[in-house]
């Protein structure tokens, strides 16, 4: 049955030295990211028109788009932005990162929620994790600034007569834009602070009511999670095409962001006991239950997006279509759909299925990699294929450059959330039991 | 076995707590006990199968006769529709469908909570689903009978439900596999089948038990067959348990797969409020909503006449609660999202429809469906309410009926008020409808009180399996003085 619970005042649980090191190591990334977009995007020409934006490029991608029938009949005027611009690339990272954190959030409620025992033990790598709101929201601003947006939202400065984005425009307006990102980072900001907060002070005072608190607390607080989740992939990922819509959009999302943030959280524990740290405190069965995670959420993902594809396919309406089209009508675009079948939910899922893969540590990093790297495919695939009316494939090494300097910051972001403290959530009594946990 | 007093921290609770309710607290870190104490092994076994060992009661026996009765209404108005043909029903030019597919949707929904509690639950290592599981597969299997019968009277010419299924023909006359009202065929058949199975193989060690406290022939016949010469050998239970599992994660998917085709009906055509991409998910979480409703409203009543308050206890019952509380919010999202991109996407008609359905003709319907849906759950934020029997009784039947007037709302009002106002009409449902309508029911309460009467209506293995967990949690904790793991292997209680 149970193994002997380990006596936690044994392991080895605080990020000590390796903070510095994680720290140095994303600092090395940021600078290397940072002059590397600096060199290339010299070379490439990235930082050459940084000023307001051609508003007449939309038709370039209009002829591009071929004889494609113009979104609900308006003719010429388009929705998105064809012109690629540095923010594209900044902008497919910045999400990248922004749904890992708020998967992370998600793990942190949701286990609260419910009373989760044998997540205990991994719960304040999660919540160090979510303290990146922070930095996300430093990432964001370049995006926001209005020479941001204009290059990325054709609803900042639509196209005269443009009908469809004209109705719109009580919503889709720069200053309610911007209470609203400003709105959700500050729901995401005081929720992943407050419950980070309070676990951390339960460490040293291993009080209950502070179980008891957050778990009352963390339905209201999921509850303004989806809301935030939801019109945020709305404002920042669907807008881009300011005519398209889809109502299962915000779910779309949200099955990325908690899928990829169990992958980042196979990698971080991995990682951490190749370093000596939790040893014992995190078993294989708990990397077990993170892989059966990874899995489900491989499934859901597949299941929201064919839902996605397969109505919009079906009914054939023209305003819908469009966003599929362009990414179907180059062979680019195609493989990349086809990319999305296959590594996002096929390989995946055919690898996940084993115990034996979930519970190994080579193949469930192997496996988490994989995710991530299908995640980031999938942030490409919802901002690019616009570029150049997709004609043109819009890769520049830029897009690894910001990647690395992005994600290098975010190491030292989590570096300096996790450090200072246990890490493992020591005071809240439901460690016993995730320590003792076992798959039956 | 400890008093469960002993697992509650007097100072996290507010102190209004009953003997009934004490199970629903757990001191942070501890998992208070599910079963009543004082249930062994032996007194699960006797008090489930105690159920259908005695003669039937008298509230039982009203029950069953006045289930019959709306029963019979199916035996006359179906003859009646089939001999005179569809026009009986309210059916009319726009909206050619009626209560005949609403009833359909909401009755394949009921179907959901079965499968959800059996397999999604177990996955999750949900050790409460144990006492309600059987009862909830059974309702899913009464249900889906319930929902299966619309389409097949919906067809018209009944004597031709068969073209239904691709049978090799001689005409080289095959269904239309574009059609997702095919896809149902498919999906509804597995489902059913599945479940069946799923909840036949649950029964097989629990029918044995029944069979070996058998004293009359014929008792003891009819239960040896039903239990297929279960003898409870290691070995059986071995192969028992890597099956269960292996139909568990089989039959996960189901739950999401058929919920999801039936919304594909809607959702792929160009009607204007049902062409909604949520449309699968949401479906799929008002399915489970309303599942749990009717587990809910079937519970309640049977722990109180069965004596199995212990069994089946108030943490039970309040996780449920919380399960329709969630996914009733889920179904509100649903309708906040759907109502924002029908104004977001600057479609004149889809914007129309979505006003329509809360300001037009069909009003009535739309707002008993949010009131009951959204905003009825909302009272079991209170603890005091999520525990309180007669409380949820009401919620839960106020849910049955919001849902079916979603279902309501979603076909009628966007077939009545399509793209051409001059080929509008105004729906109304007649006697026969209704009727039929309340036939459904009779026969789904029917064929449940029957269930009651025959079958276990406890997984008395399962239970026993969690009653030994806690015993082994108690045991460690002596010991140990920590460990809290809940839950055996159901072979550890019964060998």
């Amino acid at each position: 049955m149970a193994h002997t619970p380990i006596d936690i005042t044994t392991e080895n649980r605080s990020l000590g030295t390796l903070a510095s090191g994680w720290i140095t190591a994303g600092a090395l990334l940021a600078v290397i990211g940072v002059l590397g977009t600096l060199l290339l995007g010299n070379l490439e020409g990235a930082f050459e028109d940084l000023g307001p934006a051609h508003h007449s490029s939309g038709t370039e991608g209009a002829a591009a788009e071929g004889h494609s029938q113009g979104p609900g009949g308006h003719g010429e005027s388009h929705g998105f932005i064809s012109e690629w611009s540095i923010y594209h690339p900044y902008l497919v990272s910045a999400c990248f990162f922004l749904t890992i954190t708020l998967g992370a959030l998600f793990f942190v409620l949701v286990h609260h929620i419910t009373r989760a025992g044998w997540s205990t033990a991994l719960r304040r790598i999660a919540e160090g994790i979510s303290r990146n709101f922070v930095l996300m929201l430093i990432l964001f601003i370049p995006i926001l600034m209005p020479g941001g947006m204009d290059h990325l939202y054709k609803w900042l400065n639509p196209d005269p007569g443009d009908a469809l984005i004209g109705v719109k425009e009580s919503y889709l307006n720069y200053d309610w834009f911007l209470i609203r990102i400003a709105a959700y980072f500050v729901i995401w900001i005081g929720v992943s602070t407050y419950f980070h907060r309070k676990s951390v002070a339960q460490d040293s005072s291993g009080d209950e009511s502070l179980t008891v608190h957050l778990g009352a607390l963390s339905p209201v607080a999921v509850i303004l999670f989806a809301l935030s989740i939801t019109f945020a992939a709305f404002d920042l990922l669907m807008s881009l095409d300011a005519h398209w819509f889809s109502t299962i959009f915000g779910v779309y999302i949200f099955a990325g962001s908690v899928l990829s943030f169990h992958a980042v959280l196979a990698l971080t524990v991995l990682w951490l006991q190749s370093r000596g740290r939790l040893t014992r405190a995190v078993t294989p069965e708990h990397l077990q239950d993170v892989g059966k995670m990874m899995f489900a959420f491989t499934v859901f993902w597949a299941y929201i997006a064919f839902s996605q594809y397969m109505l919009i396919w079906y009914a054939n309406i023209p305003e819908e279509t469009v966003w599929y089209l362009r990414r179907q009508s180059t062979w680019l675009w195609g493989f990349w759909g086809w990319l999305m079948v296959l590594g996002h939910f096929l390989v995946p899922f055919l690898f996940l299925l084993s115990r034996h893969i979930k519970r190994r540590k080579t193949t469930l990093v192997v496996g988490a990699i994989w995710v991530l790297a299908m995640h980031w495919c999938d942030m490409y695939y919802l901002v690019m294929p616009q570029i150049n009316g997709g004609g043109e494939f819009p890769f520049r090494m830029l897009d690894v450059t910001i990647l690395i300097a992005m994600g290098g910051l975010y190491l030292i972001g989590m570096a300096l959330a996790l450090r200072g403290n246990s890490l493992v959530a020591e005071g809240d009594p439901k460690l016993p039991e995730s320590l003792v946990f076992e798959n039956v | 076995m400890k008093d469960l007093k002993g697992f509650i921290n007097p100072n996290l609770t507010p102190g209004w707590e009953s003997p009934e309710t004490l199970n629903t607290w757990d001191k942070p870190g501890s998992r208070t006990p599910l079963i009543g104490a004082g249930n062994t092994d032996a007194t699960v076994t006797e008090k489930v199968c105690r159920v259908i060992e005695g003669p039937p009661t008298i509230g039982w026996i009203i029950f069953f006769l006045i289930s019959a009765s709306a029963l019979s209404l199916l035996g006359i108005l179906v003859p009646y529709l089939i001999f005179t043909g569809v026009g009986v029903w309210g059916v009319n030019n726009p909206v050619g469908w009626g209560y005949a597919i609403v009833n359909f949707v909401f009755w394949v929904g009921i179907g959901h909570a079965g499968t959800l509690i059996s397999a999604i639950l177990f996955l999750f290592r949900q050790k409460w689903r144990t006492s309600i599981n059987r009862a909830a597969e059974a309702m899913t299997i009464f249900a889906v009978i319930c929902a299966g019968l619309f389409p097949g009277i919906h067809v018209g010419r009944v004597w031709f439900a068969y073209w239904m299924f691709p049978i090799p023909n001689q005409m080289e006359l095959w269904p239309n596999f574009r059609s997702p009202l095919l896809w149902d065929v498919f999906a509804v058949g597995t489902y059913f089948t599945v479940s069946l199975l799923f909840w036949y193989m649950g029964m097989l060690p629990d029918l044995a038990s029944v069979r070996d406290r058998a004293k009359e022939k014929i008792r003891k016949v009819a239960y040896s067959v039903l239990s297929l010469g279960w003898t409870g050998s290691n070995r059986q239970w071995h192969n028992y348990e890597r099956a269960y599992l292996l139909l568990a994660a089989l039959a996960t998917p189901l739950v999401l797969s058929v919920h999801s085709v039936v919304s594909f009906d809607f959702a792929i055509s160009q009607v204007p409020g049902w062409h909604s991409t949520i449309f699968p998910p949401y479906f799929v979480a008002g399915a489970i909503f309303s599942g749990f409703a009717m587990v809910m409203t079937l519970v309640v009543p049977a722990r109180h006449l069965f004596g199995l308050k212990d069994v089946i206890t108030m943490r039970h019952l309040e996780n449920m609660n919380k399960i329709i509380m969630v996914t009733g919010m889920i179904v509100g999202y649903a309708y906040l999202v759907e109502f924002f991109i029908a104004w977001y996407s600057g479609n004149e008609v889809e914007k129309f429809t979505f006003l329509n359905r809360a300001l037009g003709p069909y009003a009535w319907a739309y707002w008993i469906m949010v009131s009951c849906n959204v905003l009825t759950p909302q009272i079991f934020w209170f603890k005091k309410m999520r525990t309180n029997l007669k409380v949820m009784f009401i919620v839960s039947i106020f849910v049955n009926i919001g849902m079916w007037f979603e279902r309501f709302v979603i076909v009628i009002s966007s077939l009545a008020n399509d793209y051409l106002p001059s080929a509008w009409d105004y729906y109304r449902p007649t006697i026969v409808d209704v009727g039929i309508l309340i036939g459904s029911f009779g026969l789904f309460f029917t064929l449940f009180s029957l269930f009651c009467r025959f079958l276990p209506f406890v997984a008395m293995y399962e239970v026993k399996g969690v009653i030994a967990g806690q015993e082994h949690a108690e045991r460690q904790e002596e010991s140990a003085g920590s460990s809290t793991e809940e839950g055996a292997s159901p072979a550890t209680a019964m060998t």
